[in-house]
């Protein structure tokens, strides 16, 4: 049964109902945040450990909630704010200057069991990581989860102007890839 | 194993139930580790603040962007167009393909969006 975002704000701001509430907003959004933070990190594993982060800062966050902003959109922010910090901690631990952060996750895509896609899907995943962060995420949350313009700019805080740009960009750029070679 | 039908990624079967019950514990637990350390915590934040309000006054840093030891995604709007251009271009070219703005500068963000070269933000910039 799906649970309107307006029961489960109530349930968060009862301290009775606020583990409840928690609860069914995990089982509501846990899938849809762990693709959303897949595609930015690439590996199960960094993804598991990233989810994972993000939903204890959600619990630690529900007090201070105060629905300004969609939950839904709350709650993505949350998650790639999360995946951007890993994937800069994941640089920092690299000691080889040349290691950026497009190189980790390249190797991350080879190296990861969970990834069985064919070589074209293998090549669009590649083109994706090759991207700047901000037309990467945009394309993301564009394409594979369909998001509106408007609920994009309210989770990475940019105008919708700039993302219809950055998605264009990205486009022209995912193209250009694939046909290469 | 679980398939996604988004290109290629997988995850393992029943990956989404075990995370499910895992996720109240590490909570629990996490929460649990705060409290023990937040007294300790307490104090070395304060004693921190301290050691920094004299460092500050003794030491007074200097803005000095010329050895690319500032990350464009760390300053603030105002700060990012104080810089001069030589010390944009400096930073810039440090984060080679990458964003290299805030969020909310509309100039700015059309100057990505547009894909202008450097040279060219450079001379809009003077």
């Amino acid at each position: 049964m799906d649970i309107p975002d307006a029961d489960i704000i109530q349930f968060i701001k009862h301290p009775n109902s606020k583990e409840k509430g928690f609860n069914i907003l995990l089982n509501k959004y846990q899938e849809r945040l762990y693709w959303n933070i897949r595609r930015i990190v690439v590996s199960h594993e960094d993804a598991d450990d990233v989810l994972q982060n993000t939903f204890v800062k959600i619990w630690n966050g529900l007090d201070k909630f105060r629905a300004d902003s969609s939950l839904f959109t709350w709650l993505y922010r949350i998650s790639v704010n999360e995946s951007l910090q890993h994937i800069k901690q994941n640089k920092k631990h690299h000691i080889l200057w040349q290691d950026t952060s497009t190189n980790l996750l390249l190797e991350k895509l080879e190296a990861d069991v969970y990834f069985d896609g064919d070589e074209i899907e293998k090549k669009l995943q590649k083109a994706i990581i090759e991207l700047p962060k901000k037309q990467r995420l945009v394309f993301n949350m564009k394409y594979y989860e369909n998001l509106k313009y408007e609920q994009i700019s309210e989770i990475l805080g940019t105008s919708v102007g700039a993302l219809k740009a950055s998605y264009h960009l990205a486009i022209k750029k995912i193209e250009k890839f694939i046909k290469e070679d | 194993m679980k398939e996604n039908n988004k290109n290629g990624f997988k995850v393992p079967e029943d990956y989404f139930k075990e995370f499910e019950q895992r996720i109240p514990e590490i909570i629990k637990k996490h929460n649990g580790i705060k409290k023990s350390k937040s007294f300790s915590i307490y104090y070395t934040i304060a004693a921190s603040i301290i050691l920094l309000a004299v460092s500050s006054i003794i030491f007074i840093p200097k803005f000095n962007i010329n050895e690319s030891n500032i990350n464009p995604y760390e300053l603030s709007d105002a700060e990012y167009f104080d810089l001069k251009v030589s010390d944009l271009y400096y930073a810039y070219n440090e984060e080679a393909n990458a964003d290299i703005v805030t969020n909310n500068n509309e100039e700015v963000e059309n100057y990505i969006a547009d894909e202008m070269d450097l040279d060219e933000i450079i001379m809009l910039s003077e």
